[in-house]
């Protein structure tokens, strides 16, 4: 066997092109092993897997391109080696003039783009180019859509900074979600237009609250993403202020609505400041904080406070006319579930539909799962977690689960070298089984969630899991209920009903809301206490 | 979250459908391709099994709710899906990495990192006497399929089209008895490689009858007789995948839903053993059902002849 390693210093590619690039010359006759990307640790580390222990590679950095090809004859790693070097070497063809002007038009390279030509540019190259990128799209006038994480706090306040010198937006880094005039971005589901606009630094808190929104019969203008820390006292709040500003000067928008985790205090305070300045009435979800239905005394002047994703959407809702603004699952419907439970499986809690075992939760979007636990906590019920906000919750390995525990599968433990469950939902499913196998387990919560960029059928995959699961435990003659929650809207690719459908036929309780399957799941607990 | 974009990408209609697929569960003989030891070949690919090969043993893969086994591995996969369209093809080099991954071919990974592994309910069965109860529940399970097999007549009693199947079935019963090797080796020849598909059904109710002797046989300390040679002969008249199964039911290893409801004669209840045929005859067209013929008849024959002793 033949081996052969080539560093190319500061040479810096698309991680796309990368990736296929090593798939065609792993593709190639008497190549046993390849890599080509750029050398991370992680890349290293592959290298080194493949025998590979070259000074070189030890020297190489994040900006060197590394390619690493095992062959059987020398003459083999050459045709390899071309190959490498002329897919590398080429570039997109610019499109014609006539095709840039399109209003449409879409662009795979930011060279492409006429300079101050408007519109968004997506970014997903690895965070250590990322913030050049964007860099390079606020130049061209472009507002920025930055998927990619690991970008430096102070790149991210810098390049904000720009974005609002030059009134461009940037949503993230790690922005998953945004929906700009009804054009989604990174995972997102489809919604009616309506009179409801949202700024969200959470990506799968903003698609719960806009398949609650939909499910309630409204729609909205904009959903401006804006990455997990701009409510962070470095960031202060720009994009998120940038966003509000837009939807005050919207004339379709009628409510504004605001989802984040818990901000800065001194970012909270400017943040309500804007929306009690602005003329609309507005939601404020910060996850975690205590909320209240309208008329419960929760807010005052023109901002309204949520506990959790659900209420906010319903109060949304309200203010824009919609919806009764009332919860989504009333408290008779939960308890209807329970004795649901309990007529299918007499052997839970003597009857009662209360479970004995643990809560085991497997999620794909981590703010439902923080959500999950927060709901649980004020029902007075501790949830480990790898994701856990209080140490003593932390779990010491992310493999196994400890009492009622729940996981956040979306985080980068669980991703690295692996796509997001939100696209291959099957990686849950040998966890979900070793769960299931676990005698002092009485429940099982996991999300399903829809839209543009996910898989294409999460609920069919995971619906074999809860068959399996039921199966598992019948033959050790024991109750296990198993919890759904689809987060989706009627509009989205891989249809609504038929998804929540396959999970119900397959023994799942399924709930369109991540806060009522928390309420669920305490009250099977043998927790009554609800408070938002 | 760069990563989760790019796959996103990948997904779209210019970018191909490359297909990364979760091991959920897999069979002790997964570590020798894992591992390197044995490397195998795409051998075959049909909308719900992928079946691998080195050029003796096989290994095959299917979708989560298909069981498993020690040769068999499953994957999570949804209901609508069909390996037809992930790009396989017979031949295509299958490449291990690192203990964890199997490229199966230019567009499918599958991840075998979080897989569970799979046990045999067999390997600690305690064999007794076999309980006309829990024949009754096997055979009324049976009864009861509507697998339109050529078996059939040999646990229904009108005899039909399948008369000639049934007389060879008695052949194997009295020759082993009558430890006439002459008798046996033409019974098995009519029988094995009978019936269309990729596991014919004179294989596969062989294989049945083979699985249920090889544990009850193992259960007191018998080692191989001449039923087993003399099956062993008989394989190169079917082709290498239907063979291999059979070889394996000699060894005492199956289908894991083969195997629950062979487990469940022995050592479960009525119900238990009910539950486990309703299982078994879901494989294939026929397969299972001819199957669960096979062990039928030899826990049957054990009962009245102690045939799985003789012999």
């Amino acid at each position: 066997m033949f081996e052969r390693l080539t560093v190319k210093k500061d040479a810096y590619y698309d991680s796309v092109v990368l990736m296929r690039l090593t798939q065609e010359v792993q593709r190639l006759a008497g190549i046993t092993d390849a890599l080509v990307g750029m050398a991370t640790d992680l890349n290293k580390d592959s290298a080194r897997a493949m025998g590979f222990a070259d000074p070189e590679l030890e020297e190489a950095g994040p900006n060197d391109l590394i390619v690493a090809l095992v062959g059987e004859e020398e003459k083999i790693l050459d045709e390899a080696g071309k190959v490498v070097a002329a897919r590398l070497e080429s570039r997109p063809r610019p499109r014609t003039g006539a095709e840039s002007t399109r209003p449409e038009a879409v662009y795979s390279s930011l060279s492409e783009v006429p300079i101050g030509g408007g519109g968004v540019a997506a970014i997903s190259v690895p965070g250590t180019y990322a913030a050049r990128e964007a860099r390079a799209a606020l130049r061209r006038g472009l507002h920025v859509f930055l998927f990619s994480d690991n970008v430096s706090l102070e790149d991210e306040r810098v390049l904000k900074e720009t974005g609002r010198r030059e009134g461009l937006l940037v949503m993230g880094p790690d922005c998953g979600t945004a929906v700009i005039g009804g054009i989604g971005l990174g995972f997102a589901n489809k919604v009616r237009p309506g009179r409801i606009g949202i700024v969200a630094a959470s990506g799968t808190g903003l698609q719960q609250a806009l398949a609650v929104i939909d499910r309630l019969g409204e729609g909205i203008t904009h959903a401006i993403g804006t990455g997990g820390r701009d409510l962070r006292r470095e960031i202060g709040a720009i994009t998120t202020l940038m966003g509000l500003d837009i939807l005050e000067q919207d004339e379709a928008t009628a409510v504004k609505m605001v989802i984040s985790k818990p901000p800065h205090e001194e970012v909270r305070r400017r943040v309500i400041a804007a929306l009690e300045g602005g003329s609309k009435p507005s939601v404020v979800c910060f996850m975690g904080e205590e909320g209240g239905m309208p008329g419960a005394g929760a807010g005052a002047g023109k901002v309204r406070f949520a506990g959790d994703l659900e209420e906010a959407a319903v109060v949304a809702c309200s203010l824009a006319g919609a919806g009764a603004g009332r919860e989504l699952y009333p408290q008779e419907e939960i308890e209807a579930i329970v004795r649901g439970v309990a007529a299918r499986m007499p052997g839970a809690g003597g009857g009662t539909g209360r479970v004995g075992g643990h809560l085991r939760g497997l999620y794909g979007g981590g703010t439902l799962c923080e959500e999950t636990m927060t709901v649980l906590a004020r029902s007075g019920i501790e949830v480990y977690s790898n994701v856990a906000w209080r140490p003593e919750l932390l779990l010491e390995d992310p493999e196994m689960s400890h009492a009622h525990t729940c996981i956040d599968m979306g985080d980068d433990y669980f991703t690295r070298g692996r796509p997001h469950p939100m696209l291959e939902p099957g990686l849950r499913a040998p966890r979900y089984l070793r769960e299931a196998r676990d005698p002092d387990v009485g429940i099982l919560l996991f999300d399903v969630v829809l839209g543009y960029g996910c898989h294409p059928d999460p609920a069919g995959v995971m619906a074999e899991a809860v068959r399996e699961a039921a199966e598992i435990a019948r033959r050790g003659g024991r109750a296990l209920v198993q919890i759904a929650v689809v987060v989706g809207t009627s509009g989205d690719p891989q249809g609504l009903a038929g998804q929540e459908k396959a999970l119900r036929d397959a023994g799942a309780v399924v709930l369109s809301s991540n806060y009522a399957a928390a309420r669920l799941v305490a009250l099977l607990l043998g927790s009554g206490r609800f408070s938002r | 979250m760069s990563y989760v974009m790019e796959r996103a990408m990948d997904r779209s209609p210019a970018g191909g459908a490359q297909r990364y697929l979760g091991a959920v569960q897999a069979g002790p003989r997964f570590c020798d391709l894992l591992s390197g030891v044995r490397r195998y070949l795409v051998h075959s690919v049909f909308a719900r099994a992928i079946n691998l090969w080195d050029g003796q043993e096989f290994l095959t893969l299917l979708p989560l709710s298909r069981g498993c086994g020690a040769t068999w591995a499953t994957v999570a996969v949804a209901p609508g899906e069909s390996f037809l369209d992930f790009g396989l093809a017979p031949g295509l080099e299958v490449e291990a990495r690192s203990g964890r991954w199997v490229r199966l071919g230019p567009e499918v990974v599958v991840d075998f990192g979080s897989a569970l592994a799979w046990e045999s309910k067999l390997a600690a069965v305690a064999v007794g006497d076999v309980r006309e109860t829990h024949l009754r529940a096997l055979l009324d399970t049976l009864l009861r399929a509507p697998a339109p097999s050529p078996i059939r007549g040999a646990i229904d009693g009108n005899g039909g089209p399948g008369r000639g199947i049934v007389a060879l079935l008695d052949g194997l019963r009295a020759s082993v008895q009558a430890a006439d090797g002459a008798r046996l080796g033409a019974a098995l020849g009519g029988l094995v490689g009978f019936g269309p598909g990729l596991t014919p059904s004179g294989d596969d109710v062989v294989a049945g009858l083979c699985l249920a002797r090889a544990v009850m046989r193992k259960a007191c300390g018998k080692p191989d007789g001449f039923w087993e040679d003399a099956v062993r002969e008989a394989l190169g008249r079917t082709h290498a995948l239907s063979g291999f199964l059979v070889r394996e039911a000699l060894g005492g290893r199956s289908h894991e839903f083969a195997e629950d409801a062979l487990y469940h004669l022995l050592a479960g209840g009525p119900r238990e053993t009910a539950h486990g045929a309703t299982r078994l005859v879901s494989i294939g067209a026929t397969s299972g059902f001819d199957m669960g013929v096979g062990i039928y008849l030899a826990a049957e024959w054990q009962r009245r002849y102690a045939w799985c002793s003789s012999g």
